[in-house]
């Protein structure tokens, strides 16, 4: 018998494991950039006295554990199996034996939802659980007096430990008290005025900085902005709904024979209704396959970013990504044009100031060896992310401060990275390159760098469109990476006349230049009117005669609406396609 | 507590039989009394110094300072420190290296020792032996410091900020405060706090962003101002008052950034146009005079003399930005100001002149006595925290000399600082320590108005600075504690609309060039 009330919950938890596992994998990798726990006692301590600071700190340490795989979904889901079980310990203790216990469900479905979105603090769901164990323990007492103490206690440190989340415990210790003795429940009400003191008090005097944080779950959200989905609101809503629906039906005949399937039936179909509808809702398609990109790029798992970039491309990200990829397997400028191309702004994203497009322009200036932008927003992306500190971007900090020979700051920033768990090992082994320019200048990756940074300064942004592009290629020209981001860049946006003074300055400096199909295909376009250049600019014979078979066909159906479907097949991954029948 | 469980159990001795209570009393009191009495037996003296973080070595500190805590650089382990002046003496031990000094017995030494020397010798355990370093000293000046600082603290960032705020911190011990955070006001900026005359009660900042203005306190009163003009390019920008409190000069910015590719100097800021404006409180009006806003000239850093009758700013031919960014050198001139009549004189003075000299002044501070004018020398420009090369100069107003304070710079930035209310001491942002992240530093001006070593703000914990990922910005004195509350403050910052503070037209100033007329 006891293990058959196991069953249930384990049963449960591998349904969200499984749920969580296929629906939220990169989604976890991707938010435990978003907190940072450290092993140190001034952060601790810190954390601690704040309000809400032991769910934090708890969120935090379990967050840094999401780095490998399907350790968040089993963290998530057992939280959410302990929210499920101690709902139906507090139903069962409301109404025993009821069929209403099936909505215990409902709260930790409600969080399944929020957890969809990289702005929501796991430690709302640890504090959850802090509160329904805090309400449960409410229940077991009997007399008025004890309640009052316990709940007094209990709103106080319910606010301290959880934040927030002693408002609900308190208004639902009011509601109950309302419905099972009507407007004579005296003992709720000491609980409930002095969780609100509280939280008014914590605003009065400037330890919490709005009302919304102090009242509502708002606090489990990152706090520069409001929530922009009502899903976080849910779990607070439908607690009171339960217990009032608990605490009413508790004085009525108990559910038997048929009229007990019945509602089972109904209460399931309800539950899972409810799943369904929020599933569908609250689950943002547009960011799953952008985490599933971030943690390809983060792992270098270049073949399988450009795998999934095969047909249309939807947005700047994914293009961005794509480039990406192609630059680090050394084919952006050979095979860019294979792909679905958008622009400039598809090979660099245009800075929108939140930290998802500061980490992705970091890691993009730091492929295409532009330190100063690299790091530059890497430091924006720490200072607007929602935890306000990525490891990630710790370690970029960390790389580029070294490319800098800033090595003060780098040692701040590897001491750091030292107090964590996951980072320590990396953040130890880059010890080595602190005060030793040697070190830097031989490591493949810190020294080609530096070797970018050049001889002369030049200040960024500029007015000219593509001059830290030039300085950094032209520090650089043994490296034809450099070279093929400057070139992919002008091409995108169809700028053939500094294309042309690119090629001519690159030729200069290049040890033994060999061109890209995209570059010798831009070249015909250029030289169009010189076939004698078209050899010594680079250009082959295959090109030549595919540039001028596409001539062909240009010319013979010029007048039709429907050209670009015509050489679309056999042109549409040339430049001269993107050329043009495509946007800039 | 180890005394009281003695006592108590020898109490209870004394009612035990002789025979079993007398060694058992001898075994406790020499238990309970030999931690306290321990002495240590020096066996090996070194003749250097001992290297400590903060480096508080020979430095010169105000009486009323808190404890220096400290730690041995590198080292941990057991370790005692002995500070011993003419009649006083503390110990202090540590078991890891870092000193925690008591506060009270830091007090009654640093009373005992006003302006005398205290002779620090450290001593660390090897095994069972300890080696004392060569001694160090620590000097107390007879002057006091104020007892209060504010500043902001911020991530040393480039466009986009966190958690910010204005705290004050009681430098006669460990306790900070915040003044006012912005996770208060929506996540704004708010910056350029200043006071009149180092008195916390008469108080301005700016927040920028949301509800944004400029907030003057005067005791209990708060007032929110509008200062962005149809004459003037910018809100009102870098302040400073009037000894009277009745004016406030502040400078108008149209300030930009930038970033370098190969600099140690990452970021570069810079003024597109800026202008220098007087705003009377009591009229809510702007003044100006042409020297101050000129379309050729970059007017920017006023700063009243104590008298009140001598405004001195900075000044630098204007040129096209960002393509001349190092070509911009500010002067360093005063004009005269008559209060009275709220107007200027005629004669524009330069007691630095950039053209000449070659680098850049920025943030001319006069010392509340009128002796002394401090200020920021870099080799160009004017946002002088992100030039290396910037370092403290004094001038001296009797004589005229120019002199660097080389006992308080460094290799790395000094930049923004300010006078103790008593002109005998002076606080600074530097980054020193690594580089990027600013921290204050005290130092004492002597009689013949030359630094002493750097004294970095002592902490609680000696290991505060490397493990803090913000900057002290904009470090001020102030005579007492800031009792404005934040929740009045952020009252005033929601529910007041402002007061539109407007432009005073005379015949004589010219059409600065007007907001819209700036091509940036």
């Amino acid at each position: 018998m006891r293990y058959k009330k196991l069953i249930y919950p384990v049963i449960i938890w591998g349904v969200l494991f499984l749920f969580l596992q296929y629906t939220l994998k990169y989604h976890f990798y991707h938010i435990e950039q978003n907190q940072l726990f450290l092993f140190s006692s001034s952060y601790l301590k810190e954390r601690f006295l704040s309000i809400g600071g032991f769910s934090y700190i708890l969120s935090d340490f379990l967050l840094q554990f999401f780095i490998y795989p399907y350790v968040g979904a089993f963290i998530i889901a057992t939280l959410l199996t302990g929210i499920g079980i101690q709902m139906s310990l507090i139903i069962h203790r409301i109404i025993p034996g009821s069929p209403l216990v099936i909505l215990s469900s409902i709260p930790p479905v409600s969080l399944v939802f929020i957890h969809f979105n990289f702005n929501y603090f796991a430690q709302g769901t640890i504090a959850y659980n802090l509160m329904l164990t805090a309400f449960y323990f409410y229940l077991l007492f009997k007399r008025p007096v004890w309640k009052v103490i316990y709940s007094l206690f209990t709103v106080a440190l319910l606010f301290w430990l959880g934040g927030s989340v002693s408002i609900l415990f308190a208004s639902v210790v009011l509601l109950y008290g309302i419905v099972k003795n009507g407007l004579r429940s005296y003992e709720a009400i000491p609980g409930f005025l002095f969780a609100f003191f509280l939280s008014y008090a914590a605003v009065r005097f400037n330890i919490i900085g709005e009302y919304r944080f102090a009242f509502l779950p708002d606090m489990y959200y990152h706090h520069f902005i409001k929530p922009d989905t009502w899903a976080i609101y849910l779990s607070w809503i439908c607690f009171p709904c339960i217990i009032l629906c608990a605490g009413l039906l508790s004085k009525t005949q108990r559910f038997t024979g048929k009229k007990r399937i019945g509602t089972i039936g109904l209460l399931t179909l309800f539950v899972l209704g409810f799943f369904w509808y929020g599933t569908n809702q609250f689950r943002d398609q547009h960011w799953v396959k952008y985490k599933e990109m971030e943690y390809y790029a983060r792992t270098g798992e270049w073949d399988k970013i450009i795998e999934m970039s095969s047909g249309k491309i939807e947005n700047y990200l994914y293009a961005c990504y794509l480039n990406m990829a192609l630059s680090q397997k050394g084919e952006l400028a050979g095979k860019m044009f294979s792909f679905e191309q958008m622009g400039p702004n598809g090979l660099l994203i245009p800075w929108n100031q939140t930290h998802i497009i500061s980490m992705l322009l970091s890691d993009l200036y730091y492929t295409m060896c532009h330190t100063g932008a690299s790091m530059r927003m890497a430091f924006e992306a720490n200072v607007c992310s929602p935890g306000g500190n990525i490891g990630r971007m710790y370690q970029r900090l960390v790389e580029t401060n070294l490319i800098y020979g800033e090595y003060p700051v780098a040692e701040k920033y590897i001491r750091l990275l030292e107090k964590t768990f996951y980072y320590k090992e990396w953040a130890h082994s880059h010890r080595c390159f602190l005060y030793n320019d040697t070190a830097v200048e031989n490591d493949p990756e810190l020294g080609l760098r530096r070797r970018s940074l050049g001889k002369k300064d030049l200040l960024f942004p500029t007015s000219g469109m593509y001059d830290e592009w030039v300085h950094i290629a032209m520090s650089n020209p043994e490296n034809p990476l450099l070279f093929e981001y400057l070139g992919a860049l002008i091409l995108l946006n169809k700028d053939l006349d500094s294309f042309r003074q690119m090629i001519d300055a690159y030729y200069k400096t290049a040890t033994s230049p060999v061109l890209p199909v995209s570059f010798q295909e831009a070249i015909l376009v250029i030289y169009e009117r010189e076939p004698d250049v078209w050899e010594e600019k680079g250009v082959s014979q295959a090109v030549v005669k595919q540039y001028q078979e596409y001539k062909k066909i240009i010319l013979a159906n010029n007048n039709k609406r429907n050209l670009s479907d015509i050489v679309k097949n056999q042109y549409g991954h040339t430049y001269w396609y993107y050329l043009m029948f495509k946007n800039s | 507590m180890a005394i009281l469980i003695g006592i108590t159990l020898c109490l209870k001795i004394v009612d035990m039989k002789v025979s079993t209570s007398l060694p058992i009393a001898i075994l406790l009191f020499t238990l309970v009394f030999a931690g306290c009495t321990k002495t240590i037996q020096i066996t090996k003296s070194l003749d250097n110094k001992p290297a400590i973080f903060p480096d508080y070595t020979d430095v010169v500190i105000p009486v009323n300072i808190a404890p220096l805590n400290f730690r041995l650089a590198p080292g941990e382990g057991e370790a005692c420190a002995f500070f011993e002046s003419e009649h006083n003496r503390l110990e202090v031990r540590t078991k890891n290296g870092k000193f925690n000094i008591p506060l009270s017995g830091w007090k009654k030494l640093l009373d005992a020792s006003k302006g005398k020397e205290i002779s620090v010798t450290v001593c660390v355990k090897d095994g069972n032996e300890w080696t004392a370093y060569a001694p160090f000293s620590i000097q107390v000046a007879n002057e006091p410091v104020d007892p209060y600082i504010a500043y902001r603290l911020i991530e040393p960032g480039y466009t986009l900020w966190n958690r910010m705020g204005i705290y004050q911190r009681n430098l006669e011990g460990f306790k900070e405060t915040p003044v006012l955070e912005n996770k208060m006001t929506g996540n704004s900026c708010m910056n350029c706090h200043s006071f009149c005359m180092q008195n916390p009660g008469r108080m301005l900042f700016h927040i920028r962003q949301n509800y944004s203005g400029t907030y003057l306190t005067d005791g209990d009163k708060i007032e929110k101002l509008i200062t962005q003009t149809d004459r003037t390019i910018s809100s009102l920008v870098y302040p400073s008052w009037h000894p009277s409190g009745r004016y406030v000069a502040f400078s108008v910015n149209d300030t930009k950034q930038s970033f370098h590719i190969n600099n140690s100097n990452r970021i570069e800021v810079y003024d597109l146009a800026s202008d220098v404006v007087i705003y009377d409180t009591e009229t809510y009006e702007l003044l100006t005079t042409p020297p101050l806003f000129s379309k050729n000239a970059f007017e920017t850093f006023p700063t009243f003399s104590p008298d009140g009758r001598t405004l001195y700013y900075c000044s630098a031919k204007a040129k096209e930005m960002p393509k001349d960014f190092t070509e911009v050198k500010y002067s360093l001139c005063s004009i005269s100001f008559h209060p009275e009549t709220r107007t200027f004189g005629t004669v524009v003075d330069t007691l630095y002149n950039a053209g000449i000299q070659g680098n850049s002044v920025s943030f001319p501070r006069v010392s509340p006595d009128g002796n002394y004018l401090l200020y920021t020398l870099s080799s160009y420009g004017n946002f002088s925290i992100w030039h290396k090369d910037a370092d403290l100069y004094m001038l001296n107003l009797t004589t005229g000399e120019h002199y660097p304070l080389e006992a308080a710079n460094s290799e790395e930035v000094e930049s923004y600082h300010s006078w103790s209310s008593n002109s005998k001491w002076v606080i600074f942002s530097s980054r020193r320590m690594d580089g990027l992240y600013t921290h204050p530093y005290i130092t004492y001006i002597n009689e013949e108005g030359k630094a002493t070593k750097a004294v970095l703000l002592p902490q609680e914990n000696p290991d505060f600075y490397p493990d803090c990922m913000k900057s002290f910005n904009i470090p001020e004195f102030i005579k007492g504690e800031i009792k404005s509350s934040g929740h009045s403050l952020v009252k005033a910052a929601k529910q007041s609309d402002g007061i539109q503070v407007t432009f005073h037209e005379k015949e004589q100033y010219p059409v600065s060039r007007s907001v819209a007329d700036i091509v940036h």
